[in-house]
């Protein structure tokens, strides 16, 4: 049985109601920008809820191919024994959740950061080849984590919270 | 209520939270004023600015000898849990110095850095006349005053990077060398980096890894204000009325403050902090500062405000996970972490 309204759809809803019905009464400055804030979360759950399951899967299958690549390359690394253990974190038959896929890729994203930590004891003539490898990996990782990042406007009100960060 | 506080407050609409901030505020001012009578607290309003620190304006009115005095005050309350971990008696100290240098800064009229009488340390201010309001400033109708305001934001942190510090009583007692400022800088943020990520950042390793290969020597040691920015700093007409946030004051390389007004979060259209293009800027840094800023050096100090940006958002993840605090602000501290990694990646051609 599929729950209507689904998640999408609520939140929706609630966005909706905070722009049109409770946002408009306020009257404290401090009140409207928390306000605005709450609205930007709640778009931000929307982006969650739509694509997280499925950047975790590909993040997965990135950070796999690049490790097990650089295997022999970083041989004071135990890449083989990270593989092996993120592997193990959802089992054939188990749903794999959100927070198991996020388990498993924690696995690996530990990994990489020892391998990007190693890259400049590697000879000058390799060094800049596996460089330009794990640059690739972060930047597809970093345009899923935009992708993630982003509020999109659910109703017809601007929803930018106008504060900076500090 | 204490023997000395007056009747009644104003009427307020606000929450039970800032009636119980209320409440503690006029116990604490009278403790601290027991020469004056019937003591007012009135208007009392937190304030949508502050990320790191609770700001709220109120007035305060009392007699004393006689007479009837008011006056606009600030109070900056640390939150149990933040993007960026500061002292409020290093705050204060730094403060009171640049006031003494010369610097247009509120004075300040309590400080408590043991958090007692309001549940956490706090600093009691002048409040300084202008508004802060970055839609303000970078409004259309106002680009005429923004120029004015534009020589005046650069020619103050030119002062104040001229400071002779050293003659100071700054809270500072282990200055970094020219050598080592760089340095010293990135392996402080290496550390709150470690103390409270979540999770690994592959990203924030390799812009790690890129900072430590392109240290600069800086041209000197400055003291430097450390968020210097749109937003920190109140303006009226085309005055700059106040310098405030002084709460990352440090002494460092002074291309580290330039570097964070340089960052893109603050532009608006292709001019830095709304005032001038980038080389406009720096020709009007040099001249008023005597101070040759290295474009390669300009560039690490740049990717090391977007790094040291990326460290706060991770910060502020960690506030909300480890439930320090119930400002909802919190919350999305970590929306901001891709965008700033972004701008990093430029840098490293990534």
């Amino acid at each position: 049985m599929t729950i209507r309204p689904n998640t999408l759809e609520l939140l929706e809803k609630l966005d909706d109601a905070f722009r049109k019905q409770m946002i408009p009464l306020l009257d404290d400055d401090h009140a409207k920008a928390r306000a605005a804030i709450l609205v930007q979360l709640i778009g931000h759950l929307h982006q969650r809820v739509r694509i997280e399951g499925e950047c975790l899967w590909v993040e997965y299958a990135e950070l796999r191919e690049l490790l097990s690549d650089c295997g022999s390359v970083f041989p004071s690394i135990d890449i083989a024994g990270a593989l092996e253990k993120a592997s193990a974190v959802i089992r054939a038959e188990q749903y794999p959740s959100v927070p198991l896929l996020v388990d498993r890729n924690e696995i690996l994203r530990s990994c990489l950061v020892d391998v990007i930590n190693a890259l400049d004891h590697l000879p000058a003539e390799t060094r800049g080849l596996w460089e330009a490898r794990v640059f690739v990996y972060l930047r597809a990782q970093l345009d899923r984590d935009l992708l993630l990042s982003t509020s999109p406007a659910l109703g017809d009100a601007a929803g930018s919270a106008e504060l900076p960060l500090v | 209520m204490p023997q000395n506080a007056g009747i009644e407050r104003d009427e307020m609409t606000q929450t039970t939270a800032i009636d119980d901030v209320h409440a503690k505020l006029v116990a604490y001012l009278c403790n601290a004023m027991p020469e004056v009578t019937d003591l007012l607290v009135t208007q009392l309003r937190r304030l949508p600015e502050g990320w790191s620190r609770e700001c709220y304006s109120f007035s305060l009115a009392f007699e004393r000898h006689g007479a009837r005095e008011s006056h606009e005050l600030i109070l900056r309350r640390d939150p149990t849990g933040s993007i960026v971990y500061t002292d409020r008696a290093v705050e204060s100290m730094v403060l009171r110095a640049v006031h003494a240098g010369g610097m247009r800064v509120p004075t300040i009229w309590f400080l408590d850095v043991d958090g007692g009488p309001l549940d956490t340390p706090f600093m009691i201010m002048e409040r300084m006349p202008g508004t802060s309001s970055p839609a303000v400033l970078y409004a259309d109708d106002y680009a005429d005053h923004r120029a004015v305001i534009g020589r005046e934001f650069i020619r103050q942190l030119a002062e104040l990077h001229t400071m002779d510090w050293s003659v100071m009583d700054l809270p500072f007692p282990d200055a970094p060398s020219v050598d080592t400022a760089a340095e010293r800088a990135v392996a402080r943020w290496e550390k709150t980096l470690q103390e409270q990520q979540l999770q690994s950042h592959p990203f924030l390793a390799q812009s790690l890894r890129w900072l430590r290969n392109n240290l600069p020597v800086a041209p000197r040691i400055s003291l430097l204000h450390g968020d210097y920015r749109t937003g920190n700093f109140l303006f009226e007409g085309d005055q700059i009325t106040a310098v405030v946030d002084w709460e990352l004051a440090e002494l460092g390389d002074p291309l580290e403050d330039l570097g964070w007004v340089f960052k893109e979060l603050w532009m608006l259209g292709d001019k830095i902090c709304g005032f001038f293009e980038r080389d406009e800027f720096i020709r009007l840094y040099e001249e008023f500062s005597g101070i040759h800023v290295d474009l390669d050096a300009l560039r690490f100090w740049e990717m090391y405000a977007e790094f040291r940006h990326g460290i706060m958002a991770v910060t502020g993840a960690r506030t909300i996970v480890d439930k320090k605090s119930d400002e909802i602000n919190f919350s999305i501290s970590h929306l901001y972490l891709a965008p700033l990694e972004n701008e990093q990646a430029k840098v490293m051609g990534i």
